[in-house]
């Protein structure tokens, strides 16, 4: 199966800096991707050149087998590229309906009035098709539970036509129960045919949803597409903090010279 | 359920921001008209309009630059030094329109100004404006000479901005302030850059993720700022034919008083324009219900000051947990 | 007291410094008598530049030097520095405003243990502790309390009105308060009214206020904002039969006064500051003579009757 997105031997430098050494990276339709990797690791930075914020010093990508290069942000989302940031491009004040639609907000003709009966119905309709409940359209985003704005953030990207959504650290400041939702939410959009890169530090939650894991360290890609449930979590952790090879992990002695 | 009825209304509730603006004003007019005499007459009512007008004009810009996240206290030497540029162009013999060319050529400078110091320099914006407040000061004071500066011709500009429209004393600058109101009204509640001047000062982050560009948000908002001064500066010119080093000192403050009546926190990305129709027009009933009623003027700032700490505490507390 | 006389002085003079110098006449003598006059007041605004007027022809009536100090624009600090350059010029006598009592008392304390005779001009020291000669200069209960006689001598009908256009500043409370007074000995009320520095807020007030009591037969203002604030008003809204009166000389003012809407303006007098400032000095260093009360340079009436003199003279320099 060709894979929705094909990073391979990307690299970055800023300035002196070098960034992303070698990256490689699959996501299929209907996959979840867990991108492992230390404070450090390159994995925002990876993630910054697929949403198209930087565009790769060398190496290429891959969107349903076609080479691709993103100018800007707005080209990558026009592909079908949704990013759900840690502060997951969400407004406290604004409510649930105007946040769903900030920045493509649906104006009336002839005046360009914002429609905001057609864009509460169209938010509670396609959020309850997506399997998330809302009280009231009208609520501020700030009442909610991190779980509930973690879900209307992925329920939005969806919305707008993702086929790849990328999560930074969904599950960073959530409780038990919090975590639960939105890892069954990954697993529902999964089913619905989504290519899902879930960036996150937190091994137990990597091996709870992820069906491949892909590790990076000091810039490079160390493991990639790792079968999910072939790792246990305490071998992620080595495999991140690098006291474990990819080689070591397949039985194999490591070739000599290194 | 009559519980989660009640819950379902303040819910609803509190996503109005002017609550405790319209609260406050109900109360201080009830008050008032059931106490002051004359207190609903018209040529009372007419003079609170007045009242509220100028300040509350430079009150629309202080909630849109507040709701998108910054402050500008310049307006008042704002209002002041644009009123002089329009006098001297027209005391130089240019025709009326030209001179308001001139003001709001001369007021966009301004914001542009303004928003360059805060959004290049990275300076606080309550830091470059009260700098900015300053340099404007002590340039009117050395172009006016401390002396009162005079219209020659107010002709019919002066009329359409400030004219006496009804017998009981209503004037042009009453209605302009209500239109004005309305027009920013709906440019904050059903335009789009509206929603993007709340996104921008409620989380910048979270705009621009979603494309939103927030450096041009504000730069519009610093820009509506100094253009509602300075046509509040005409206001003032066209009321009394002249002005002073002094015109419109106070007013930054008097203006975010109104703004956060109106229900605009100091932390950006809420605010209601209609919210700051009712905290303006508060300002002027209290000032004018205490004489009616017989008691000392002096008392006005202090009871005006008095309602703006409830109205906020009832802003506050309507909207719980939303902005922690 | 001998050793003071100009001839005694120069022949001191002569002796100490090693350069010498004419004294031949005592007229000569005089010539070599420096006097300063340090107030907080720049010599190129309005108010004070009368007040330079005077100082400077005193000095030339005596046959004196004397010289202005003052900053240009309002600071305590530049003001105090002007004051010790004036002592460190070993002057026969200084003339100082009290603006700020506490700032002012040391370098004053230092003059005087100099030897240097100071009197106060224009701004008293309230609490009275700043040893110097005496005061010259208004008197702020007085004036508001002779304005309040004034009016009533003229006669009206029920209350009046203290228009404040700066709540809180001490000149205007002070001569409310004299105002006030004056009236309520003859029983009629006094309305102190604060109408903010803004005109148009100034005209609503003035509008809610006679709503509120249309019997108002007096309207006081205290200086130029509320007096071109009342003469917005009554533009629009004529009070016939309301008496009103002002404080300072300022066009709007006069042309009110001209116009027949304003009965009359209290003035200072503040040349007599400068001029009888100097005077003062000099015959304390000369002649050890010392008035015993102070002088009191206001309040001075401008009314219909003088208005074109004192426009001349306002023109000349002298009002």
């Amino acid at each position: 199966m060709t894979p929705l997105l094909e990073v391979r031997n990307v690299a970055r430098q800023f300035g002196h800096v070098q960034a992303i050494r070698r990256a490689n990276l699959a996501v299929a339709a209907g996959q979840v991707v867990a991108l492992l990797g230390d404070n450090g690791a390159g994995k925002s930075t990876l993630v910054k050149i697929i949403q198209g914020y930087h565009a790769p010093s060398s190496g290429t990508m891959w969107m349903d087998g076609q080479p691709i290069r993103f100018a800007s942000p707005a080209e990558a989302r026009d592909a079908g590229i949704e990013t759900v940031p840690q502060d997951l491009g969400l407004v406290p004040l604004l409510s649930i309906y105007r946040n769903f639609f900030l920045g493509r907000e649906l104006t009336r003709k002839p005046f360009g009035f914002l429609d905001h009966r057609r864009m509460r119905a169209i938010c509670t309709r396609s959020l309850a098709h997506l399997g998330i409940q809302v009280r009231d359209p009208n609520e501020a985003v700030g009442n909610l539970s991190g779980g509930e704005r973690q879900s209307i953030a992925i329920g939005r990207a969806e919305h707008f036509g993702a086929r790849l959504v990328m999560l930074d650290e969904p599950t960073s400041a959530l409780s038990v129960k919090q975590t639960r939702m939105v890892l069954d939410y990954i697993v529902e959009a999964r089913a619905r045919g989504l290519a899902i890169l879930f960036i996150t530090h937190n091994m137990a939650h990597a091996h709870a949803v992820a069906d491949r894991i892909t590790v990076m360290r000091q810039g490079r890609t160390v493991a990639e597409d790792l079968p999910g449930d072939e790792v246990t979590v305490e071998e992620m952790g080595r495999l991140v903090m690098g006291t474990l090879t990819v080689d070591q992990l397949a039985g194999r002695p490591p070739p000599a010279g290194i | 359920m009559q519980g989660d009825a009640r819950k379902h209304f303040l819910g609803r509730l509190r996503t109005y921001p002017e609550i405790g603006a319209v609260t406050m004003f109900l109360a201080v007019f009830g008050f008032f008209a059931l106490l002051a005499p004359n207190f609903l007459s018209l040529s009372s009512l007419s003079g609170m309009l007045n009242l509220a007008s100028v300040v509350g004009t430079v009150a629309i810009g202080a909630t849109v630059l507040m709701v998108a996240g910054e402050f500008d206290l310049s307006v008042g030497a704002t209002m002041g030094l644009a009123a002089m540029v329009f006098i001297q162009l027209s005391n130089a013999g240019l025709p009326p329109v030209v001179a308001l060319g001139g003001t709001f050529v001369f007021a966009s400078a301004v914001g542009l100004l303004n928003a360059v110091v805060v959004l290049r320099a990275r300076i606080s914006s309550f830091i470059a404006t009260l700098g900015m407040m300053m340099v404007g000061r002590s340039l009117l004071v050395l172009w006016t000479g401390g002396s009162i500066v005079r219209l020659d011709e107010p002709g019919w500009m002066a009329a359409l901005v400030a004219g006496r429209i009804h017998p009981s004393g209503l004037r042009m600058m009453a209605l302009w302030f209500v239109v004005l109101i309305v027009v920013f009204h709906v440019v904050m509640t059903q335009r789009r850059f509206g929603n993007a001047v709340y996104a921008v000062g409620g989380k910048p982050s979270a705009a621009r993720t979603m494309g939103i560009q927030v450096g041009r948000v504000k730069v519009v908002a610093f820009l509506i700022t100094a253009w509602l001064a300075a046509f509040a500066g005409l206001m003032q010119l066209s009321r009394i034919g002249s002005i002073n080093a002094l015109t419109g000192e106070g007013f930054e403050l008097q203006a975010i008083a109104a703004a956060v009546v109106g229900g605009a926190l100091l932390t950006g990305g809420y605010g209601s324009v209609l919210g700051t129709l009712f905290g303006a027009l508060v300002a002027g009933m209290v000032r004018n219900g205490l004489i009616l009623m017989g008691f000392d003027s002096r008392l006005a700032t202090g009871l005006i000051g008095l309602v703006l700490i409830v109205a906020v505490i009832i802003n506050t507390s309507l909207r719980g947990e939303q902005t922690s | 007291m001998s050793l003071r006389h100009p001839l005694v002085l120069c022949l001191a003079l002569l002796l100490t410094a090693a350069a010498g110098g004419g004294c031949e006449t005592a007229e000569e003598v005089r010539v070599d008598q420096s006097y300063f006059v340090v107030t907080h007041g720049s010599a190129g605004s309005p108010f004070w530049a009368v007040v330079v007027r005077g100082a400077m022809d005193a000095g030339e009536a005596l046959g004196v030097r004397v010289q202005y100090l003052g900053p240009d624009q309002f600071s305590v600090e530049a003001f105090v520095s002007l004051i010790d350059a004036a002592i460190a010029a070993r002057p026969q006598g200084i003339a100082v405003s009290i603006t700020d009592p506490t700032a002012v008392a040391e370098p004053i304390g230092r003059a005087l243990a100099a030897g240097i005779p100071v009197v106060a001009i224009n701004v008293a020291d309230p609490r009275g502790e700043i040893p110097y000669l005496l005061y010259i200069g208004s008197d702020e209960y007085q004036a508001g309390y002779q304005g309040g006689k004034r009016l009533l001598e003229r006669g009206f009908e029920g209350s009046a009105v203290c228009a404040i256009h700066e709540v809180g500043n001490l000149t205007h409370e002070t001569r409310c308060r004299g105002f006030a007074e004056a009236l309520a000995e003859q029983g009629v009320e006094v309305v102190a009214l604060d109408i903010t520095s803004d005109t148009v807020t100034a005209v609503e007030v003035f509008r809610a206020h006679f709503a509120a009591h249309p019997n108002t037969g007096a309207v006081m203002t205290l200086g130029a904002d509320g007096m071109s604030s009342w003469r917005v008003f009554v533009d629009e809204r004529p009070r016939e039969g309301v008496l009103h009166a002002t404080f300072d000389l300022d066009p709007v003012t006069l042309d009110a006064i001209r116009d027949g809407l304003t009965l009359f303006t209290i003035d200072q007098q503040q040349y007599l500051q400068g001029f009888q400032g100097v005077m003062a000095l000099y015959l304390k260093h000369n002649f050890e003579i010392e008035q015993a009360n102070d002088v009191l340079t206001g309040p001075g009436f401008v009314t219909a009757e003088n208005i074109e003199t004192i426009a001349s003279l306002i023109e000349a320099g002298y009002r």
